[in-house]
């Protein structure tokens, strides 16, 4: 009686949840899987072809340039987002005045939907009335002046930027925890042998928030390799088809090109890559301990 | 000398600091100015501060871009799909961390697989689903999959909570025989209220800006969240940068209010998923 009731209890506790995500979550992913090994426009018979699309991806030249621009956001997250968020954490760990407000300031354009952060940067990137070039031309620089997002050379650049913008605060903030989790006494240690500066940074700081490091350059990788309101919004994969990342080359083909099939096998791409990326820093994580 | 170079380290370190500030704040500041001036004002004398403050650029915003109607489907979508991601993804976080089955590791790492999986692909079958059964008029469209893909982060924050509470809590009340909803709803929800404000904000957060999906799941006009219907106006108005520098001030007014508020809660809740994974 006692047992029968508890397995009930149980099942009524994690039923909800399970139904909605199998519903939802899991079956689509299991379906979309399974369209990928079609032909299909959406609408007309589905055509079986195996591996057809798969095959088709590997050759298809806007594939691998997507991919290239996907790296090099990634790349400005990595290299550019991360080291500026560590420096900036790292001022903000000493206890200045005001550190909170810059905190919140720094953090403030990652709570701001994607869509409205670009449509904003539009205004400054634009190359006719954008903020940028009218300011050289009032200060004389016309030099200076660029093509930003209208220019096919600059614009992915300007994507990356934006991105590395938006969310530098929230590296910043998961760093500066893991600042703050060092413990006094380790700080004090290195006051008496007197390292500090950059030295302290790369001997005692850094390896000791590893971890938080690895868990912002997961996030920051990941949600570059999945980018699509940004570039959607800024400068929708153009001009031509300079800035287009995988999630926008997908939403291209599926709902322009009615190339459904194909859509969603790059779709199953993005997925395969961002579970690779997980899973060796999962690994790496887990190494450690 | 010691404290000369100190001094000079501080005045560096502001300065970096409050360089870094304008960075954040300049994009902002330039879409409140152009959203006061007058079309030719912006043209004509694009630094120069509005002669007379626009405001009537804002009702049309307002009204042209219909944010009211925006506004209220968003909320309508986020809260509704934020309440049934606590209710249900709770219990089962409580299922997992504290009661033992055969398979709570299994079923955690189900959820938390979640994680991994970007929503395109579940937008092609929905999509399908949709055109199907014909739900493009509904809602349930979008509350499903929104549901299913914050129960993963909701589980992963409920299940780190609930494991830090002692176990004697429930033990006690057991011992008094109330049965186990009692326990949860008298012993266990009070508790849980930090997590539960953790919870909720991040899941408020991401639903309110989520694109992708409401741009594909919702094609009718009257039913666009905010952000679709935000991403249509650059392509309607690309002449009237005041209108649209308006309608986006307005947009953001409600989140930037509420960050303000709650500016510590947020910055909590929008990292503790990725500090506790």
């Amino acid at each position: 009686m006692q047992i029968g009731k508890k397995k009930l209890d149980i099942f009524l506790l994690i039923a909800p949840a399970v139904i909605i995500y199998l519903v939802f979550c899991i079956i689509p992913l299991v379906s979309s899987i399974s369209y990928s090994f079609y032909d299909w426009n959406g609408v007309n018979e589905k055509i079986f072809i195996g591996l057809g699309n798969y095959k088709e991806l590997l050759g298809d030249g806007e594939f691998y340039n997507s991919l290239k621009n996907n790296s090099i956001i990634i790349l400005f997250a990595v290299m550019i987002q991360i080291p500026l968020a560590y420096f900036l954490a790292e001022m903000l760990s000493r206890k200045l005045k005001g550190t909170s407000i810059f905190e919140g300031i720094y953090f403030l354009p990652a709570v701001i939907s994607t869509v409205i952060i670009a449509l904003m940067w539009y205004f400054i990137l634009n190359p006719n009335e954008g903020f940028i070039n009218v300011f050289l031309t009032r200060v004389g620089l016309e030099n200076f002046k660029k093509g930003w997002i209208g220019d096919n050379k600059m614009a992915i650049y300007c994507v990356a930027f934006v991105n590395v913008w938006q969310f530098v605060g929230v590296s910043m903030v998961i760093l500066l925890a893991g600042i703050r989790a060092v413990p006094q006494d380790i700080h004090d240690s290195c006051l008496v042998d007197g390292v500090s500066g950059i030295r302290k940074s790369l001997t005692v700081t850094i390896p000791l928030i590893k971890e938080a490091l690895i868990t912002t350059t997961v996030l920051s990788v990941t949600g570059s390799l999945k980018m699509f309101d940004l570039v959607f919004s800024l400068t929708n994969g153009g001009p031509g088809s300079s800035s287009q990342v995988l999630a926008t080359y997908m939403y291209k083909q599926a709902f322009f090109g009615y190339r459904y099939g194909y859509g969603v096998t790059i779709a199953v791409a993005i997925f395969i890559f961002s579970a690779i990326f997980s899973l060796i820093f999962m690994r790496i994580t887990q190494n450690k301990d | 000398m010691y404290n000369t170079q100190k001094n000079i380290k501080k005045t560096l370190t502001y300065m970096f600091l409050i360089a870094f500030a304008l960075l954040t704040i300049i994009p902002l500041a330039w879409m409140v100015l152009l959203s006061f001036k007058t079309s030719s004002e912006i043209f004509n004398a694009p630094f120069a501060l509005p002669k007379a403050i626009q405001w009537q650029n804002y009702l049309k915003a307002w009204k042209v871009v219909g944010l009211g109607t925006l506004m209220k489907n968003s909320l309508f979508v986020t809260s509704v799909s934020t309440a049934i991601t606590l209710f249900a993804s709770t219990l089962c976080s409580y299922a997992i961390a504290r009661i033992d089955f055969k398979w709570n590791f299994k079923l955690y790492f189900f959820l938390l697989f979640g994680l991994m999986i970007p929503v395109y692909i579940v937008m092609f079958p929905m999509f399908r689903l949709n055109q199907i059964l014909n739900l493009s008029g509904s809602y349930i469209s979008l509350i499903g999959p929104y549901v299913a893909f914050q129960i993963p982060t909701c589980t992963l924050i409920m299940v780190g909570f609930l494991r830090g509470i002692p176990k004697e809590l429930e033990e006690a009340a057991s011992i008094d025989g109330a049965s186990l909803w009692r326990i949860l709803f008298e012993v266990i929800f009070p508790v849980l209220k930090p997590a539960f404000a953790t919870a909720t904000i991040l899941i408020l957060l991401n639903n309110w800006n989520e694109f992708v999906l409401a741009l594909v799941l919702i094609t009718k006009n009257k039913m666009k969240t905010l952000p679709v219907g935000i991403a249509a106006i650059s392509g309607q108005y690309n002449s009237n940068y005041e209108i649209m520098a308006a309608a986006l001030i307005i947009s953001v007014i409600p989140i930037i209010v509420v960050y303000l508020i709650l500016k510590k809660n947020i910055i909590e809740g929008m990292t503790a998923g990725a500090v506790k994974g």
